[in-house]
């Protein structure tokens, strides 16, 4: 079976409904499988919206902390000490200044923070932007991807009911 | 109003759909898709750089020795004022750019999007239906 890089199966073209559906049985089996794949393609279609909003949450804030190196070294660069009013909690703010810090600590996540030097934070921050930016490029074509099948199948879906309606029409008038 | 609609007989056109058409719906309900999901972007981003030229102004009548408090991630940095204006311009040029090429892609999506339209119309007449209720 055709499948994407990720392996998402391909939806089947039917070239010929009557074909098809003569090989399978029933027209009430086919539309059953039709309508199961469907479901299925909705299913990955609503896990891949969920990661890609991840992602769209998780860059800026991967960027946000970029900036906030660069700024660092910036400043130590100029030999000037940092002036920041940092968060103590939500509505109350302080006043600090940070004179040269050579490192930073970064939250890693899992109740783990780690210190690193300015460059080797940079570094990390730097390859996690691009494998950010690589998965919401591949879920993005992922949904791309998902679309196009759940379209297929649906345009299955209203062909073979459409097939099977004239079929009947065609039966009722042999019938007369 | 919705109201089903049953085509009358003589409508109805039997037309065969092949491949090829089906990769042109296809298409058409994938970019139809993108479309809407890049327009609310498009307004989103719009508005937020018509925010930085009003910062850009603002900052501007301020008086130059004041410090600015820029935020940078959850707190802020106490910028000088010519730092700071610099800044607000690299942010607001970042912006512009985001905007046009965002600009470029809805054309080009609208474009391919009617021209589509014109094709699946001029094969499937009543038996499709392309527009939003």
């Amino acid at each position: 079976m055709e499948t994407n890089p990720r392996g998402i199966p391909k939806a089947p073209f039917l070239e010929d409904i009557g074909d098809y559906t003569s090989k399978n049985e029933s027209v009430e089996i086919t539309l059953k499988k039709f309508t199961e794949a469907l479901n299925k393609y909705k299913f990955m279609e609503i896990n891949s919206l969920q990661r890609r909003k991840g992602l769209e949450d998780k860059i800026p804030e991967i960027e946000n902390t970029l900036k906030m190196i660069k700024h660092i070294m910036k400043k130590n660069e100029e030999e000037e000490p940092i002036e920041t009013l940092f968060e103590v909690h939500d509505t109350l703010y302080a006043n600090a200044k940070i004179g040269k810090p050579k490192s930073v600590n970064l939250w890693l996540g899992a109740n783990v923070m780690l210190e690193y030097s300015l460059e080797e934070a940079e570094k990390l921050l730097q390859s996690k932007l691009v494998s950010a930016n690589l998965s919401l490029k591949n879920v993005n074509e992922d949904l791309d991807f998902l679309r196009d099948q759940i379209t297929t199948m649906e345009v299955n879906i209203a062909r073979t009911y459409n097939w099977d309606v004239k079929q009947r029409r065609n039966a009722k008038k042999l019938e007369e | 109003m919705d109201k089903i609609r049953l085509l009358e007989r003589t409508n109805e056109k039997d037309t065969e759909l092949g491949w090829e058409d089906q990769l042109h719906i296809n298409q058409f309900s994938k970019l139809n898709s993108k479309y809407e999901v890049l327009e609310q972007a498009y307004e989103t981003a719009k508005k937020e750089k018509e925010y930085l030229v009003d910062l850009e102004m603002e900052l501007e009548l301020l008086d130059e020795e004041s410090k600015i408090a820029y935020k940078l991630g959850d707190a802020f940095v106490k910028l000088g004022h010519e730092e700071a204006l610099e800044q607000v311009e690299t942010d607001k040029k970042a912006a512009e750019s985001k905007l046009d090429g965002m600009k470029t892609e809805l054309d080009s999506i609208s474009q391919t999007l009617s021209e589509l339209k014109t094709k699946l119309y001029a094969k499937f007449g009543n038996s499709i239906n392309l527009d939003k209720d």
